[in-house]
């Protein structure tokens, strides 16, 4: 692990994030696949009586003889995601943070394993950047649409997301890991 | 088409398909991380009242996107929200006021394309790096874990949820890529 090492994983960590950033804040592709309650005070106040502590909620719920769920859904109502009945802060330079942390992590990893198939060529290697954006994308496809039941729209969403950032993660990448003569 | 490849991404998304059907129906380490409302009745009966359609709901709603507000609505959303995302609940959550189909035939046979999809770029990356089987086994799992960093982990982050579920969602795709790994390396390491 060398300073060239160090150098693309942060910097492709930081374009990886600066991009999430745009992506989120300024695009509004994110906020178009989100909907929203017609009547948010009253979901509001059901929530609030109907949850214990701060969770992952499942309706129907997984009780362990439903296995997997799905057993009560004659109910006709589908629900997976946390819930915090207690609020959360507004703003925390903290969710930044960590964001910005698995940005680097990852972008280490995808690094070294860059490192690792010796002699790729540039493009090959912004290749190989966004293929692990795009199986990341494929696998949580599986866990978000499939079984979580996440819209296409937001999961197609993140897929494309995941792709573009890491089409400028891998050109940082290759860029900061390219020997001379490259 | 290279055979190898086509029979290693199979075979992987398979095994990696059947790890998540041990995974969450015979240990019961995912069920301990989901809670269950007090009333799931009352639950149901105010989704299907409030939301119109299936979808990601946010809650407070003060992001979600409406293109026939001005910036000053839209500001004033953001402020608003901001005092309830204090006061709570918060919620980040994928509904269907209609339920779900309870025959789950089609969903594991998608699950398993997705999976072997997977598998075949996770084949593919790997078929460039050298390395002796261990290694590529390694280089798998590695893979297979970054997932969490790009994927769980942000979900934490950004939407609450909890560190018990990502860490056992980690520890599932650990093992899940670690398994496939074993198969995906015995497979490049005979077409070697």
């Amino acid at each position: 692990m060398n300073i060239k090492f160090w150098r693309a994983a942060i910097l492709a960590g930081i374009i990886v994030w600066v991009w999430s950033g745009v992506s989120w804040v300024i695009l509004p592709w994110h906020q178009a696949a989100t909907k929203q309650f017609r009547n948010e005070s009253e979901v509001t106040q059901v929530l609030q009586d109907n949850t214990t502590s701060s969770g992952v909620y499942a309706l129907p719920g997984l009780s362990v003889e439903y296995g997997v769920g799905h057993g009560n859904s004659q109910q006709g109502s589908y629900f997976f995601g946390p819930v915090h009945p207690e609020g959360r802060a507004s703003s925390s330079y903290m969710l930044y943070f960590y964001s910005l942390f698995c940005s680097i992590v990852a972008a280490a990893i995808i690094c070294w394993l860059i490192l690792q198939a010796k002699g790729i060529s540039f493009w090959k290697q912004v290749q190989f950047a966004m293929l692990m954006g795009l199986f990341a994308g494929v696998v949580l496809c599986n866990n978000d649409w499939v079984w979580a039941g996440y819209s296409r729209a937001y999961v197609a969403v993140s897929i494309v997301d995941l792709l573009i950032a890491w089409f400028f993660g891998g050109i940082v990448i290759a860029k900061n890991l390219a020997n001379k003569g490259d | 088409m290279d055979k190898k490849l086509f029979q290693a991404a199979v075979l992987g998304g398979i095994i990696v398909f059947l790890w998540g059907l041990i995974s969450w129906m015979l240990l019961p380490w995912h069920q301990v991380t989901i809670k269950q409302f007090v009333n799931e009745e009352r639950v149901a009966e105010v989704i299907r009242e409030n939301a119109l359609e299936r979808g990601i709901y946010l809650m407070p709603s003060m992001y979600t996107y409406d293109n026939r507000q001005t910036p000053a609505v839209a500001q004033q959303r953001v402020e608003e929200g901001r005092e309830k995302l204090a006061r709570g609940p918060v919620m980040f959550a994928s509904i269907n006021p209609q339920g779900v189909n309870p025959n789950m035939a089609g969903s594991f046979f998608i699950s398993i394309v997705i999976n072997i999809i997977g598998a075949f770029f996770i084949t593919w990356i790997v078929s460039q790096i050298k390395g002796g089987y261990w290694q590529r086994v390694g280089f798998i799992t590695l893979i297979g874990f970054l997932v969490g960093f790009l994927g769980l982990l942000p979900a934490w982050n950004w939407w609450n949820f909890n560190m018990s579920y990502v860490v056992v969602g980690m520890m599932d795709l650990l093992i899940g890529w670690f398994l496939a790994g074993l198969l995906i390396a015995k497979i490049q390491q005979k077409k070697n």
